[in-house]
């Protein structure tokens, strides 16, 4: 018996395919944000609401890893310029996209005609932090009624995001979600997060949220030509 | 609309890797058999290791590696506190520096998993 060193990083598998899926999409110049949160959260309203937000203004491709009806399928492929489905649907063991999902998807995906790709996750706030897909933002959803402690019982997904949503805010009135000390457990895991109080059943705050990701778009193409 | 079909949890992809690299490692050491794989999993990390060896087992069958036993070594989580830089340990949910009481931290230990070495015959 004799014992061999390693030290190798098991996640450089997945970074890697990560790393090339991020390289197609600089090369089409498609801005890609991969949209996290618990079930329930919002995930597919918030996709509906950003699609119609951008309407005449931005070309979307929605990769789809979690679909809670064909119904809300159906919606998007209707508004979104192309959708490719991830079947997570009829398997409750899947728990997460990986980059080499995420890959096939691309090949399906008309990325030159993009300007942004929006990856819906699989509903989970555990499994889909540690997989990077080649994204260039994560964003995380989290809503009213789930309590505003998920950023203390989930740690990681709060620690990486760079854009944190606060969906359901009609629902305030009705439930115990203190806003303030939430937006402040988040920044004290990580002062970068950019934060948007929302209503997907109201509309609220959608605008504001549109008009800055249309900047965000518009500064990733500036990036890209400079470099 | 293309629909892609996958079944998978994500201890699945990450034992496909692990059994790739140990695979791989054992060849180079031209050896005939592996017999353990010891791992280090940090504290943080969303790895349910049961579940890593279940699929290891079943994605090693007729290989060299068949028979392996995983050993799990937990790495702990370690932060460092973004007023002080004081680098501490947290205490369960409780991410407070206990130098200057500030809040804000960063984690520099407590998420990795990697492979950290093989025993072979």
């Amino acid at each position: 018996m004799r014992e061999i060193k390693v030290v190798q990083n098991i996640l450089e598998i997945n970074q890697a395919a990560a790393d090339q899926n991020r390289q197609r999409l600089d090369g089409n110049g498609v801005l890609t944000i991969n949209v996290m949160s618990s079930p329930g959260a919002g995930k597919t309203s918030f996709l509906l609401q950003t699609i119609s937000g951008l309407k005449d203004k931005a070309k979307i491709g929605v990769v789809e890893g979690d679909v809670s009806s064909t119904v809300d399928a159906e919606k998007v492929a209707d508004t979104a310029a192309a959708v490719v489905q991830i079947n997570t649907r009829k398997m409750p063991e899947s728990c997460s996209l990986i980059a080499d999902m995420v890959t096939l998807a691309l090949k399906d995906m008309p990325l030159e005609e993009l300007d942004l790709l929006l990856i819906e996750n699989v509903g989970n706030l555990i499994c889909p932090s540690e997989f990077a897909l080649g994204e260039h933002k994560r964003l995380v959803i989290s809503s009213l009624p789930e309590g505003d402690d998920k950023p203390i019982k989930y740690p990681l997904i709060f620690t990486d995001a760079d854009i944190v949503i606060i969906n359901k805010l009609d629902l305030q009135p009705y439930v115990n979600f203190d806003i303030a000390a939430f937006r402040r457990t988040v920044t004290e895991l990580n002062p970068r997060a950019r934060f948007f109080e929302i209503s997907c059943s109201t509309g609220e705050g959608i605008e504001n949220w549109c008009s800055w990701l249309l900047g965000e778009i518009d500064s990733y193409k500036q990036r890209l030509k400079a470099s | 609309m293309a629909v892609l079909d996958f079944i998978r949890m994500h201890e699945l992809a990450i034992t496909e890797n692990i059994v790739a690299i140990s695979l791989n490692k054992a060849k180079e050491a031209q050896a005939k058999k592996i017999s353990s794989v010891n791992l280090i999993i940090g504290e943080l990390s969303g790895f349910a290791p049961e579940c890593i060896q279940l699929y290891f087992d079943a994605l090693s069958r007729n290989t060299i590696a068949q028979g392996a036993t995983l050993n799990f070594e937990s790495a702990p989580v370690r932060l460092r506190c973004r007023n002080c830089t004081a680098v501490f340990r947290p205490q369960a949910d409780e991410w407070t520096c206990p130098e200057c009481h500030s809040p804000g931290a960063e984690i520099i230990e407590g998420r990795e998993l990697y492979i950290k070495s093989l025993e072979v015959e």
